[in-house]
């Protein structure tokens, strides 16, 4: 496993897209993964960038993927299907403590008050 | 279109990811086009997925890519090369077959060509090798072979060889055997390696006779052919006759015979007392030469060939040595010269032409490519806007011309294996001196050669159709091509109809030319039966056996009449210096005395058109002349009566012409004959060499045996050459122009199909380029004469251009073929307009074959296409 430095916020971000899908019970594949960052940030990210992030979160060990079963509409290419390790959860919450504490204080200047 | 840039897309990926990475992204990416096709139409969808897989390949290309060798890449690159030929297996079939045309007529040509113009005889220092051949008039100056190799200012080696005999030898006597005779020097002289000299000593009454075979008849041998072994000799009727060859050695396969194109087995001792250019005293006193004897010599270095001649040829004083009345003649030929010197020119000619075929098929191999290369923009487009760099796209162009041009040469080199096998039966004796051309690995690494600068000359202009465009993904204009396109593809069609223009013209010259050379009179009748004979020289009794031949000769049975002529008739044999000067009526008149026995133009069945001819009562009286003769002398007015004369050996000779016969051909079918006067034999003829001719019932092989027999009764001393037919012999003595003339037809013809299979792929892919623009003007009230002109607009401007320049290039090439012809000028306007018009033809016909296709589309039908 790579060693895990801190995270970026688009692997944070990927991270927790793919919990969301895990919670609600759906299968986090790459499509899966992108829809739901575009549905929660309302933010569109290009196709390429997905994937890669993907790839480089497993090598540092913060996701698993597993191949599924091949489904109809997709040419019958299977989907690869990503959970988040013991580690990945923890590396989240890493990041959201450190966003928070970096954040606190902050909120007269930011106007979130 | 969408299924290729998949393809392209799964194979980027699999450069930087596993295959199980690579195939849930595509099918996520599929996923989202099917939806969002539902959801905004098949039009958007399609841009959509471009730009997502570019996105894709945009953000792997920053990544590391796993590792992939050379040989993968070259693996992959011939893969898609093979898949993309596949996908136009006509296109590529026609490339691939004009580039198999083209490499194996050129191969072919090199085959034939190479020994006699690139490479070096076989022989050590072969420049300094020279054969001699000694003549003398008078005996008082004969020389002796000792008296040569005294000059050894002139020679470094000096050998004698004779052609010696046939012999048949094995058990049954079913093997025959050539053996020159060769003095011990031979080896040295050559540098080739020998038995020991006193081996080689022959001694006439010993039982065996050593001997050197050349590795094909040792290898026809079999155990009977290796050094050592014995074989015995047989006489006619395959009988032992107590005698033997002891096979001493074997010659290199590389060996050849320095002299003379006749299948040699191998060389025996030549006697001693023939070492001798002898001089014998006959029994009645009269003194006998053999001059026949021929030497081989090395010269020393610096020493020329005119050199040796002069300083060995005597002349009385007074005269010049060039041609003296008496004394000796020493001539001098270098043996590499008259090894190829004569083949030389035919043989860098027919590879020039082979050269110019080559070109055809490169301007063709172009057209096909600029071709090939408008289908695929759009492919490459795609494949470019999915992140191929140019060096990617290069790869894969290269793989595709690559694999069509060793498809080009492996075929080519199956044509030149049977254009090689076919000329084999028609190829001249002296072309196979140095050993019958085949395909060698010379022949390999040149058509490979070949193949490549074909493959690259033809790609060169068709770069400007395989450049990459960005605007070549949308759809295409109803004009569909780039101007720099059809400009190549017109330069290409001109270019190949001028080469082919050019050697069109070389071979409607030589084909006149060959016409002119049949349709002569020779003088006599195709079946007359002849056959030389040499005598040796100075005999006592020369006059006496001619005629007792002539009379023996007409005796054998279905013989009608039998002649002779003095001399060489048909041999192609010259006569280089100038007979005794001639005069009519105090005139002097250009030509040549000829003597001839009783009934010669009887026999030879010689055509009389004014007076009588000779009778035996003619002797020293009377002459007939040729009507070239009566020409020169008399133009207009008649010649009978009248007197030629001329000074011989001192005498004043004065005949009276009697007759006007037809020209006499009497060197070669191709040497106008010189006027000529004919008179008897007489006492002042001089000569050794004689020709019968028999005009007879059934001129075959029991006449030839039968008329051999007959000279040989006669005097048995005689060398009777092979007999044969008039007709026969005026054939062979242009062979050399035959066979120039069918390479060049054949080139011409060769030349003509390949550009006629261009253009029918020109025009063929003009019409698929265009097949909606033709729909469009068809939809909108165009007829199909329009449609017709179209297509073939194009393809016709740039034939006429091209044979308009090829016409100018052809007039002004063929003066370099004037030598070969015969009766035609190189700028003959006939076979000028003949070529054009042939060649005019053609391309109509080539370009009407795929505008027909044209013509028959429905608009409707056209438009589905897209």
């Amino acid at each position: 496993m790579a060693p895990t430095g801190p995270l970026g916020e688009f692997e944070v971000v990927i991270l927790m897209a793919v919990l969301h899908l895990g919670q609600a019970g759906g299968d986090a594949f790459g499509s899966a993964i992108r829809d739901e960052i575009e549905r929660r940030s309302g933010r569109r990210v290009p196709r390429g960038s997905i994937y890669v992030t993907l790839d480089r979160l497993e090598e540092k060990g913060l996701l698993v993927s597993k191949l599924g079963d091949t489904t109809a509409g997709r040419g019958g290419r299977p989907k690869r299907i990503f959970r988040v390790t013991p580690g990945g959860k923890k590396a989240v919450k890493h990041s959201v403590a450190v966003v928070t504490r970096m954040h606190a204080g902050l909120e007269p200047i930011l106007g979130d008050r | 279109m969408v299924g290729l840039a998949w393809r392209v897309l799964e194979r980027r990926l699999r450069r930087y990811l596993p295959p199980e990475r690579v195939l849930p992204i595509l099918g996520d990416l599929c996923g989202d086009h099917e939806r969002y096709a539902r959801e905004h139409g098949r039009v958007r969808a399609r841009l959509w997925l471009i730009r997502e897989m570019a996105s894709l390949v945009a953000a792997y290309r920053r990544r590391a890519p796993l590792t992939r060798g050379p040989m993968d890449k070259l693996r992959s690159d011939l893969i898609h090369a093979w898949r993309a030929l596949r996908a136009r297996p006509g296109a590529a079939l026609a490339t691939a077959g004009v580039l198999s045309l083209g490499i194996g007529l050129v191969s072919s040509m090199f085959a034939l060509a190479d020994p006699y113009v690139t490479r070096a005889l076989p022989f050590l220092d072969a420049d300094r090798l020279v054969t001699l051949s000694v003549g003398t008039r008078e005996v008082t100056d004969v020389p002796t072979i000792e008296g040569f190799r005294a000059r050894t200012d002139l020679f470094a080696g000096l050998a004698a060889f004779d052609t010696g005999d046939a012999v048949s030898v094995g058990p049954g006597g079913e093997t025959t055997l050539r053996l020159m005779q060769v003095s011990h020097e031979y080896f040295q002289v050559l540098g080739v390696a020998g038995p020991p000299e006193a081996d080689w000593r022959a001694r006439p009454q010993a039982a065996e006779t050593p001997v050197v075979l050349t590795a094909a008849a040792s290898r026809r041998l079999g155990e009977l052919g290796r050094p050592g072994s014995l074989l015995r000799i047989t006489d006619a009727a395959g009988a032992p006759t107590g005698r033997g060859l002891r096979v001493r050695d074997t010659f290199e396969p590389s060996f050849l015979f320095p002299a003379g194109s006749q299948p040699w087995d191998g060389v025996a001792p030549l006697p001693d007392d023939a070492v001798l250019v002898a001089v014998e005293r006959s029994p009645a006193g009269l003194l006998t030469t053999r001059v026949r004897l021929s030497l081989i010599a090395r010269l020393q270095p610096d020493v020329t060939l005119e050199q040796v001649a002069a300083a060995l040829t005597t002349a009385p004083p007074g005269e010049s040595p060039v041609m003296p009345s008496h004394g000796r003649v020493v001539t001098a030929y270098s043996v590499p010269e008259s090894m190829t010197g004569r083949l030389r020119p035919l043989a860098a000619g027919a590879l020039g032409a082979g050269v110019l075929v080559l070109l055809v098929c490169a301007a063709n191999v172009a057209n096909l490519l600029i071709a090939r290369g408008a289908f695929r923009r759009r492919e490459l487009a795609t494949r470019e806007a999915l992140g191929a760099t140019a060096a990617d796209l290069g790869r894969l162009v290269l793989a595709e011309v690559g694999l069509l041009a060793v498809v080009g040469v492996i075929g080519g080199l199956g044509v030149a294996g049977a254009v090689l096998a076919s000329l084999t039966q028609v190829i001249p004796a002296q072309y196979v001196v140095l050993g019958a051309p085949g395909v060698s690995m010379r022949g390999v690494a040149f058509a490979a050669l070949a193949g490549g600068a074909v493959a690259a000359a033809g790609l060169l202009p068709a770069t400007a159709a395989w450049r990459v465009r960005a605007s070549a993904l949308f759809g295409q204009a109803a004009s569909g091509e780039p101007r720099r396109i059809r400009a190549a593809r017109f330069s290409m069609t001109a270019a190949q109809t001028g080469v082919a223009v050019v050697l069109l013209v070389g071979a409607m010259l030589m084909a006149r030319s060959y016409v002119n050379l049949l349709a002569q009179d020779p003088g006599y009748a195709g079946d007359v039966f002849a056959v030389g004979v040499r005598y040796p020289a100075n005999q006592a009794d020369w006059r006496g056996d001619v005629e007792a031949t002539v009379t023996r000769l007409q005796q054998i049975d279905g013989v009608r009449s039998a002649g002779a002529f003095l001399g060489p008739l048909v041999e192609n044999i010259g006569f280089g210096r100038a007979g005794p000067a001639l005069f009519v009526d105090r005139q002097q008149v250009r030509g040549w005395i000829n003597r001839v026995g009783p009934d010669f133009f009887q026999a030879a069945r010689g055509r009389l058109t004014e007076g009588r001819l000779l009778t035996a009562a003619d002797e020293n009286r009377a002459a007939v002349v040729s009507q070239s003769f009566a020409r020169a002398c008399c133009e207009g007015r008649s010649v009978l009566g009248r007197r030629v004369s001329w000074t011989e050996r001192s005498a004043e000779r004065s005949f009276e012409i009697v007759g006007v016969v037809k020209d006499v051909f009497n060197v070669a079918l191709d040497r106008a004959p010189t006027p000529a006067a004919f008179i008897p034999i007489d006492d002042m003829t001089r000569g050794t060499w004689v020709t019968y001719v028999l005009s007879a019932r059934q001129p075959g092989l029991a006449l030839a045996a039968a008329v051999d027999r007959e000279i040989l009764a006669v005097n048995p001393g005689a060398v009777v050459a092979d007999g044969g037919l008039m007709r026969d012999r005026l054939m062979r003595s242009i062979h050399d122009r035959s066979f120039a003339t069918l390479i060049v037809i054949f080139f011409g013809v060769a030349a003509v199909g390949v550009s006629a299979a261009g253009l029918v792929g020109v025009v063929g892919s003009v019409v698929a380029k265009r097949t909606r623009e033709i729909a469009i003007r068809m939809a909108m009230g165009a007829d199909r004469a329009d449609v017709r002109r179209l297509v073939t607009r194009e393809a016709v401007l740039a034939s006429g251009l091209g044979a308009a320049v090829g016409l100018s290039a052809g007039g002004w090439l063929s003066k370099a073929m004037e030598s070969f012809l015969y009766g035609v000028s190189p700028a003959d306007p006939l076979s000028m307009v003949l070529a054009a018009a042939a060649l005019m033809t053609i391309v109509i016909v080539a370009a009407w074959v795929p505008a027909r296709r044209a013509m028959r589309l429905s608009p409707a039908d056209a438009l589905r296409v897209e």
